[in-house]
């Protein structure tokens, strides 16, 4: 899978799951989807589930940071290196 | 079995076994003396059937059934079979388990059909209607040669070293004494002699309280797990509803919380009930649909542990030893496997007629002590991490790595372990996460804490 489809799949389901509600808020690849509640902890809880099921990708406990949850652009390599 | 008369040495008792409750605990523990030719008295206060709250099993229950040739009564009654348990967040995402892997000592495996030669071998429990469950089980000890009084309250009990010990009972403002060799209690949350002998400790960590009732009529769906147990998480911590089908059309509710969430009076906690399930819309608008066919009944101060299981004379099983909480449908397994591991210790007693005197002593319920200590340990840290993970706890049963060891668990089957390595596991994930305030999932963690309380 390539990185586009990574990051359009990731950022499609954020937008289904987090922002349906607010169609008005544009959501750009270094969004801060933490520090700007787009997403909140059971959201994160939820979108880890999301990248399991579909990248088959594990986070590890210790991984749940924000230094890999930050962005679009952050969350697209997290789940590319988990890939490599 | 043929009784060492060398014990016989103090006036023999009217039996040798008086057993206070005839719920699961006390049936299951006469069947098994009576199996065992040893001559016991249950006193039951109620007269069967009667409601009562705790209506899903675990495997491990099975075990019993077998041992008391008791599986084909529990076909016979067409219990709904529970194959798993699910889970549903907030975001009305479904995680479910099922037993697959459980421990085949645990598995249903009966031959419906002589001819057959094959059994087939099944990894499901029951979730049963407790009036006809308990009923059923306090006649199968009866007939299985045990004395059984039923609307018979158990008023006092006397201990003196050169007596037997005596239990008062009363029935109809008359007043009897019977005296026995041990007394049992499997009084339930009666607590009968864990109060009387002041042993009993308030959990200090958990406090929670059940409001409940059936339902006639609401729609589970036609989906695989339209006869599991569903666990709903609320928004307000530690918090869920539960879901347990009885029959084919009725179905229990019941919502369990922190008390600091109940309202004093009566009418508020029934709208909290309600309100409580608003927050699971397609749930709410189903059991609006369906007729509610008992009264709101409510659960309280259920959580307690007592300083000592076993004494000269006496022994605590199933909820008179110890209750936590409902989330696990532990209470009938806890009820039926205590006192079949009372049962091996009373037995072996009897079979080497090593008694002291005639009498029963602590020491000889040692290995009960120390397997009842293990396993409601197990089963309370487990309770604890649980509520801690709130619902992250859904990604153990997920993880590869932890569904068998969670599977175990949830069977059941927390007595032979010091301490299954996954608890270690999921304290672990705890601890990092509380640890560290900039976890993300930091919120998400339930605020009772993990700290084990550890009363006996």
């Amino acid at each position: 899978m390539n990185q586009l489809s990574i990051k359009e799949t990731v950022k499609n389901y954020i937008q289904q799951e987090f922002l349906y509600d607010k169609p008005e808020l544009e959501l750009n690849d270094d969004s801060l989807l933490i520090e700007e509640e787009i997403i909140d902890s059971l959201g994160i809880f939820v979108l880890i589930s999301f990248l399991d099921e579909q990248f088959q990708v594990k986070v590890e406990p210790q991984e749940v940071i924000a230094e890999n949850f930050a962005t679009l652009d952050v969350i697209t390599s997290f789940v590319e290196n988990k890939l490599a | 079995m043929k009784l060492n008369l060398k014990i016989m040495n103090i006036n023999n008792p009217q039996f040798e076994v008086g057993i206070i409750g005839g719920g699961p605990a006390g049936s299951t523990l006469a069947s098994y003396l009576s199996q065992a030719n040893i001559s016991c008295v249950v006193f039951e206060r109620e007269i069967f059937p009667r409601p009562h709250v705790g209506e899903s099993l675990v495997p491990a229950t099975n075990r019993v059934f077998k041992e008391l040739n008791f599986l084909e009564t529990m076909e016979q009654a067409g219990f709904p079979h529970k194959y798993g348990a699910a889970w549903t967040a907030y975001n009305n995402k479904i995680y479910s388990h099922n037993f697959e892997g459980m421990p085949p000592d645990y598995a249903v495996d009966i031959r419906f059909d002589e001819q057959k030669t094959s059994e087939s071998i099944s990894n499901y429990t029951y979730h049963v209607d407790r009036g006809k469950f308990d009923q059923m089980l306090l006649e199968h000890a009866e007939k299985l040669g045990a004395t059984v009084y039923q609307g018979v309250r158990v008023t006092n009990i006397q201990f003196s070293e050169n007596e037997n010990p005596k239990i008062f009972t009363s029935q109809d403002d008359k007043t009897r004494e019977t005296s026995v060799r041990l007394v049992v209690d499997a009084s339930g949350r009666r607590t009968i002699l864990g109060s009387q002998l002041n042993l009993k400790i308030k959990d200090p960590v958990f406090n929670q309280f059940a409001i409940h009732t059936w339902f006639e009529g609401f729609d589970r769906g036609e989906t695989e797990q339209k006869d599991y147990t569903f666990i709903h998480f609320l928004p307000i911590s530690n918090s869920w509803i539960w879901q347990i089908p009885i029959s084919e059309t009725v179905t229990s509710f019941g919502v369990v919380t922190q008390k600091e969430h109940f309202s004093k009076k009566k009418q508020e906690r029934e709208e909290f009930f309600w309100d409580c399930v608003k927050t699971q819309p397609k749930i709410y608008d189903k059991l609006k649909q369906a007729k509610q066919l008992r009264a709101f009944k409510e659960e309280s101060d259920y959580s307690y542990g007592m300083k000592q299981f076993c004494g000269d004379g006496w022994i605590l099983v199933g909820d008179a030893a110890r209750f936590v909480d409902p989330i696990f449908s532990s209470g009938v397994s806890v009820a039926l496997n205590s006192a079949r591991f009372a049962s091996h210790d009373i037995i072996r007693a009897f079979q080497e007629g090593n008694l002291d005197q005639g009498k029963f002593r602590r020491k000889h319920f040692e290995q009960y002590e120390s397997i009842l200590k293990r396993g409601t340990k197990n089963w309370y840290e487990f309770i604890s991490l649980y509520y801690r993970l709130n619902v992250l706890f859904t990604r153990f049963v997920f993880d590869p790595r932890h569904r068998l060891d969670v599977i175990k668990l949830l069977s059941g089957d927390v007595y032979d372990q010091d301490e299954p390595s996954v608890l270690q596991e999921m304290r672990k994930i705890v601890t990092e996460i509380e640890q560290n305030p900039n976890h993300l999932l930091h919120k998400l963690l339930g605020n009772l804490t993990a700290n084990a309380f550890n009363p006996s």
